[in-house]
């Protein structure tokens, strides 16, 4: 999900250079983690303009908070838990524009999902229940998710403990499961 | 096993649904954007910061404006009591036909009751103000 391959030597350089008054050296920060920063938004909110401007507040509160960065972690990681904590305050205060879960659509007939076309339709459709399920729930699964399914990773972008994070995987997979019935009963295969 | 199957489904659902299959990409100007504000934030914390009002050095003027003010409430209190309680015994004799005498009578009393001291201090509590605000200063023509 990251994109780039991670640097954490070339991270903690620039770190070093932009703490030294360079500030331009935040440059190399802001091309490497720009499009994970953009997309973890987006996974929170589903619009792309808002994910920019949530992904911009995240890096100048990086580049305000840089101080902090001790350096016993990855850069990624630090990055990824300041980002996460401003984007869930900031969903927390102005919520996306989402449904309640009861109402998060699904296909009328998923044996016609069969194209590219339906299967944006039905991700789209996975993205709203996601985006419906209450907040501890939702957080957990698109970081997991993000995090290419690293728990450990995604436990510390939550700041919360692996069990915690698992416990609230199961139950927001119970939940979609219960939601998303028929789509989920079609096989890889059939998607494809 | 079963569940597990549905498990697997459900992950690759998800993973379809909320990994790289479904990334945006930034829009072109991102990062420039980005740059352009973090550079007018490193500018604004070059700026000095504010000077702050020098409570220590104005506590003896404000110690000394407000012990005026309190002297000259006590004046206008104690000049009211007694004012209203000449008037009640009728040592004030206004001929109410004439404002002139009216006036001489007020400050007959007023020299009685020795209120010119109390304009004083009100005078010299007042006088920081037009100094404050330049009122005194001879006007420069442009």
């Amino acid at each position: 999900m990251h994109g780039d391959v991670p640097n954490p030597a070339a991270d903690k350089a620039a770190v070093a250079r932009v703490l030294a008054g360079e500030v331009d050296a935040f440059a190399a920060i802001v091309e490497r983690w720009q499009r994970p920063l953009v997309n973890l938004a987006y996974r929170f909110c589903g619009d792309a303009g808002r994910a920019e401007e949530l992904a911009q507040e995240a890096f100048l509160r990086a580049y305000r908070g840089l101080h902090t960065f001790r350096g016993d972690a990855a850069f990624s990681t630090w990055l990824f838990a300041l980002a996460t904590n401003l984007y869930r305050s900031e969903l927390g205060r102005i919520p996306p524009r989402s449904i309640a879960l009861e109402d998060a659509p699904e296909p009328a007939d998923p044996s016609s999902i069969g194209d590219m076309h339906d299967r944006r339709e039905r991700d789209r459709s996975i993205r709203r229940a996601v985006l419906a399920l209450p907040a501890k729930y939702r957080d957990a699964l698109i970081l997991f998710y993000f995090h290419e399914m690293d728990l450990t990773e995604a436990a510390r972008s939550l700041g919360l403990p692996e069990g915690t994070v698992k416990a609230r995987l199961h139950r927001g997979r119970e939940l979609l499961r219960a939601k998303l019935p028929k789509l989920l009963a079609l096989t890889p295969q059939e998607v494809m | 096993m079963k569940e597990m199957k549905r498990d697997d489904e459900l992950d690759l659902a998800l993973e379809q649904g909320l990994g790289e299959g479904s990334a945006i990409r930034p829009s072109a100007g991102f990062a420039s954007t980005v740059m352009q504000r973090v550079r007018e934030e490193a500018v604004a914390e070059l700026e000095p910061a504010p000077i702050r009002f020098p409570w220590r050095r104005a506590a003896p003027g404000i110690c000394m404006v407000a012990l005026v003010a309190l002297l000259f409430l006590a004046g206008a209190v104690w000049a009211g009591i007694n004012a209203l309680h000449i008037a009640r015994s009728g040592a004030l004799a206004i001929d109410a036909g004439s404002s002139y005498t009216q006036w001489a009578g007020y400050a007959a009393e007023a020299v009685r009751l020795h209120l010119e001291w109390l304009l004083l201090v009100v005078f010299i509590s007042l006088l920081p103000l037009p100094l404050s605000q330049g009122w005194l200063e001879p006007r420069r023509h442009s």
